[in-house]
């Protein structure tokens, strides 16, 4: 069963192989970091969702599954790679079938022993399952980001941050990582993942929102369980600091 | 190729990826491009700390303007640099310290003041020159003059291949200044652009600079503001700075590992872009296309 949770923004400036002599995105990057060592700590095994590359003109693996990789130091023990075109309907097939892997995975038949840690390759594995979504919002919120300005960017980003659980999750833009204290998080509700689904994939495509795909098939992996997982999110951070919004978030 | 300028317990070690910076610091009044600008200490003291805040690796101190001119005898050089370098040094405990001079009397003499390079601009004019600067067990910048007599410009001078020429005296200096007793790590070689040469043997000079390089030994190149670039482009002194930084490109694409300026900043960036084209150093920060 799936029962952590990191969502982490699908930025190339996260891979190793971008490096430079200063870090751009320092915070982000030490806090990711700690996120997913602790999902790893915690679980029993890994699983990951990411989208396909937007513009892909390589022959390597998309960018949010390299990111996971790096993260978490292996191979993950599943993983979803969604077009990241691909419809609701599909998203939400896609993470239904990976909840159901998780939890096969969790059952002593399949040979997992809870606790373990280890394993390779679906169905393998302890009983609770961490689960690692790559995904971003919008690339259209300045006049400077990759995709120039939109002004429809400031809402769809709004309404995925409110599903998130966080209709405190608002901030300026262009603005750095921000993180959210404690008590900042106390009021904050529980994942809907009925209002990911219901994400526009048309408007999401033109504003460059990359991580809508990923993010529906973290609400398939939700929706329809029983019982249904109950996520919170536990630690967050939020900014644009290059006009696409970005948001690091741990939920159990 | 390793190499070691500075003298200090913890002074760097550079391999053949290095670009350094050398700073010229004129203790002179008469140098042909500042014109005394550095004479007074006040001015030659706030140079050495703009240079070091604009990235400069090393400082490269001279009390002679290469070209003809005033007479300096011994006890004025002495006058002009020992105190100086004393000063720097107390300063800046940790910058490498370079005294362009083609005297023994004064390498030993700024060597005993805090100096780590003696850089003999006049290709070994003094011979006791290196038997000093062994036993200080410093480093020694060894240039190639084509036999010119110190202060003197060339006139018709011509050969059949500067870049052999240039070869074949400073592997001689080299040899010599190891049977001296300097340390081969702390040794440096420069073609010295325009001494001994007319604008075209400099040019073949940066041209084939890579068969320099392929020597072995640290390279030094003195482009800044030279005739060669001012002749090559029809500019004068003050209006050179393009031309130099062009040259600086090609020859540390081409190898060199110390260049010796007037404009710090300047070659600094250029330095550093050549290196990051080369894969030698990593770009500051680069987020263009990747957020």
């Amino acid at each position: 069963m799936i029962r952590r949770l990191v969502i982490v923004p699908g930025t190339p400036l996260l891979l190793s192989s971008y490096a430079t002599r200063t870090d751009p995105i320092r915070d982000l990057r030490t806090r990711a970091r700690a996120l997913v060592d602790s999902l790893v700590a915690e679980a029993d095994r890994c699983a990951v969702v990411a989208a396909t590359d937007l513009d892909a003109r390589h022959s390597g693996a998309p960018v949010g599954v390299r990111i996971a990789e790096e993260l978490l130091g292996r191979a993950p023990d599943d993983q979803v790679v969604v077009p990241w075109d691909s419809t609701p309907d599909v998203c939400r097939a896609l993470g239904s079938q990976l909840a159901s892997r998780c939890d096969a995975a969790g059952e002593p038949s399949h040979g997992g022993r809870p606790g373990s840690g280890a394993g390779s390759g679906a169905g393998s594995g302890g009983g609770s399952t961490g689960l690692l979504v790559i995904a971003d919002g919008c690339a259209t919120r300045t006049e400077k980001a990759p995709g120039h300005f939109d002004a429809r960017a400031a809402g769809m980003d709004a309404d995925w941050l409110r599903a998130l659980g966080g209709t405190e999750f608002r901030c300026l833009s262009p603005a750095p990582m921000q993180s959210y204290q404690p008590t900042d998080l106390e009021s904050v509700g529980r994942i809907d993942p009925q209002a990911l689904l219901d994400l526009d994939p048309e408007v999401a495509g033109e504003l460059l929102f990359q991580g809508r795909a990923p993010l529906q098939v973290l609400a398939g992996a939700i929706e329809g369980r029983a019982p249904r997982p109950q996520f919170t999110a536990t630690d967050v951070m939020v900014g644009d600091p290059f006009g696409v919004r970005y948001v690091l978030l741990a939920a159990r | 190729m390793r190499f070691r300028l500075g003298r200090g317990a913890t002074a760097a070690d550079h391999d053949a990826t290095a670009r350094l910076v050398m700073a010229i610091v004129n203790r002179t009044t008469d140098s042909f491009y500042d014109k005394g600008a550095t004479w007074e200490d006040p001015a030659a003291y706030a140079r050495v700390r703009q240079v070091v805040a604009e990235g400069a690796d090393l400082v490269d101190i001279g009390g002679i303007k290469a070209a003809p001119g005033e007479e300096v005898p011994v006890e004025e050089e002495l006058r002009r640099v020992v105190p100086f370098v004393e000063g720097i040094r107390a300063e800046f405990p940790d910058l490498v310290i370079s005294v362009d001079t083609y005297r023994a009397v004064v390498a030993d003499a700024v060597l005993n003041a805090g100096a780590d390079v003696i850089n003999d601009a006049w290709g070994g004019w003094d011979p006791e020159l290196p038997g000093v600067v062994g036993a200080h067990g410093a480093a020694l910048v060894l240039t190639h003059t084509g036999g010119q007599v110190v202060r003197t410009r060339p006139h018709r001078i011509e050969y059949d291949d500067i870049v052999a020429s240039v070869a074949e005296s400073l592997l001689w200096q080299v040899d010599r200044a190891m049977s001296a007793g300097v340390e081969r790590e702390r040794l440096v070689i420069d073609p010295a652009h325009d001494f001994g040469k007319n604008t075209w043997h400099s040019l073949e000079c940066t041209r084939r600079l890579d068969e320099l390089v392929a020597l072995g030994w640290p390279v030094l190149v003195s482009l800044s503001n030279k005739d060669f670039v001012g002749e090559s482009l029809g500019r004068e002194v003050g209006e050179r700075l393009p031309g130099t930084l062009a040259t600086t490109a090609i020859s540390a694409w081409k190898g060199a590992h110390i260049y010796r300026v007037h404009e710090v900043r300047e070659t600094r960036d250029v330095l550093d872009m050549v290196s990051v084209i080369a894969g030698d150093l990593l770009p500051l920060r680069a987020t263009r296309g990747l957020a």
